[in-house]
């Protein structure tokens, strides 16, 4: 069943088109990379999507409803959350807290309730000795894990995650990898950007690859990453 | 010229370059090409003394410049041209120009290297009076150049010059280079176009993850297939 479609996305800064008629689709519980070099427009579609940034034109349909300028707030109660290359917790709360926060708001649940939703998610991301921790303490990998602890504690069945593995060495790269595995087992749907191809080819059923604002290939990750198109758009072209 | 040896750096508690070592020779072209992410502004910005290397050495003319500030590399004859042709919006072009002599040494000597960056950039010479924001991306990068120039550098570091350029102004750039080079002036260039730079390089370096994966002459790396391996995993 598709959970989400954007359709003929279009985002303008200017007269620059960062997005230019973008179409992706996704099933429930696939886990799909959206790569590109450089500007490509990745960002701005996992913006628009997390309802940051509206859309200048086009749809964005989440379970068949459009949800294109709705705002993070709502687009978050629905279902979508993100999250971020540098990791923005609160920093005087404490590890659990932050958590339960995203419980709170995400799933109107009661204080009890979400402290258990809290508890469980940190323990799945293995911090629940920190869990009495200051937020600041931690080191940006532990960041990362809250900050994925809490997208999971909205109750979020699509999870965005931003690089979430930029400047971490290659076993921190597999550990993530493992967990993103689990998030999926559990029923979500994932969409993530990386430049670390090892751990897409590992963990993505499908890739699209934007360029200069527009899909220039979609399919598995290996053929992806030999399609003549995406490797000129990496490498570069013979004859620019 | 320029000698990084085991350099690891990054910014806060995250490592983005581990343990990179290069050399560039007096005279040469050498670039470093990567995909993005790979770390190649970061080493940039820690030649420069921007971000502080957390361990290894960075020697310039057999001297170490690692934990010098950035005014203080930029007066040994180390100078950049920014990623994205940052220049300031809101001078003029002239004014862009006379930024870049801030040394005493390039001061003294102004009017002389003005000359010889307009002869390089003509079209720079005919906006002389305009706002740098109303030039086009391509004349934004001459500029960026051309300010880098007017210090009289001995080592001019190049951050991604296709970046943001129409693909058809991208070739002059390049060839721009290569004269800069044939000039005398020693050249670092950091590109992800390997068609761009490696052609033009004497020797190049292949960055993955942060850490170097390949090192051979500039027309070899293009042949080789284990570059796009180091893009793109496969």
């Amino acid at each position: 069943m598709t959970l989400l479609e954007t359709r003929g996305v279009t985002k303008r800064f200017g007269a620059l088109a960062a997005l230019n008629g973008v179409d992706v689709a996704l099933d429930e519980g696939e886990i799909l990379a959206i790569i590109g070099p450089n500007g490509a427009g990745k960002s701005t579609l996992f913006n628009v999507i997390a309802g940051i940034t509206a859309p200048t034109s086009g749809a964005v349909r989440y379970r068949g409803q459009d949800i294109a300028g709705l705002g993070t707030d709502r687009v978050c109660r629905l279902g979508i959350a993100k999250t971020f290359q540098i990791p923005l917790l609160f920093p005087g709360m404490r590890v659990i807290e932050n958590v339960l926060v995203a419980a709170l708001y995400g799933q109107g649940m009661s204080v009890t309730a979400a402290t258990d939703e809290a508890e469980a998610w940190l323990a799945f991301v293995g911090l629940r000795d920190k869990a009495d921790a200051p937020a600041d303490t931690l080191t940006v990998a532990e960041r990362r894990r809250v900050d994925l602890a809490r997208v999971l504690a909205t109750g979020a069945r699509l999870v965005l995650l931003d690089e979430n593995m930029a400047g971490l060495n290659a076993r921190e790269v597999d550990g993530v990898v493992n967990v993103l595995r689990q998030v999926r087992e559990r029923g979500r749907t994932l969409i993530l950007t990386e430049h670390i191809m090892g751990a897409i080819l590992g963990v993505a059923d499908r890739v699209v690859v934007l360029n200069y604002g527009e899909k220039i290939a979609e399919g598995r990750p290996d053929d992806v990453m030999r399609d003549p198109a995406v490797i000129s758009a990496y490498l570069g072209e013979a004859h620019a | 010229m320029l000698a990084v040896e085991g350099v690891t750096a990054g910014y806060g508690p995250l490592a983005v370059l581990h343990e990179v070592s290069l050399t560039v020779g007096e005279g040469e072209i050498v670039s470093l090409v990567g995909a993005n992410g790979a770390g190649k502004t970061t080493l940039i910005r820690t030649i420069v003394g921007l971000v502080r290397a957390r361990a290894g050495r960075i020697a310039f003319r057999g001297q170490r410049i690692d934990g010098l500030t950035p005014e203080a590399i930029v007066t040994r004859g180390v100078s950049v041209v920014p990623e994205g042709a940052r220049v300031f919006p809101d001078m003029t072009v002239l004014d862009n120009l006379r930024m870049g002599t801030a040394i005493a040494e390039a001061r003294a000597r102004e009017a002389e290297t003005m000359q010889e960056v307009f002869a390089l950039f003509p079209r720079l010479s005919e906006r002389r009076p305009q706002l740098a924001r109303t030039l086009s991306g391509g004349e934004r990068q001459m500029l960026a150049i051309g300010r880098a120039l007017m210090a009289r550098p001995r080592l001019l570091l190049l951050d991604e010059p296709s970046l943001g350029i129409q693909p058809s102004l991208v070739k002059g750039i390049i060839d721009t280079v290569r004269a800069i080079n044939e000039r005398g002036l020693t050249v670092f260039l950091i590109e992800q176009n390997v068609h761009l730079a490696l052609p033009i390089s004497h020797r190049a370096y292949v960055l993955e993850q942060g850490r170097i994966v390949l090192e051979d002459a500039g027309a070899a790396l293009l042949a080789n297939p284990h570059v796009r391996v180091a893009y793109l995993g496969v």
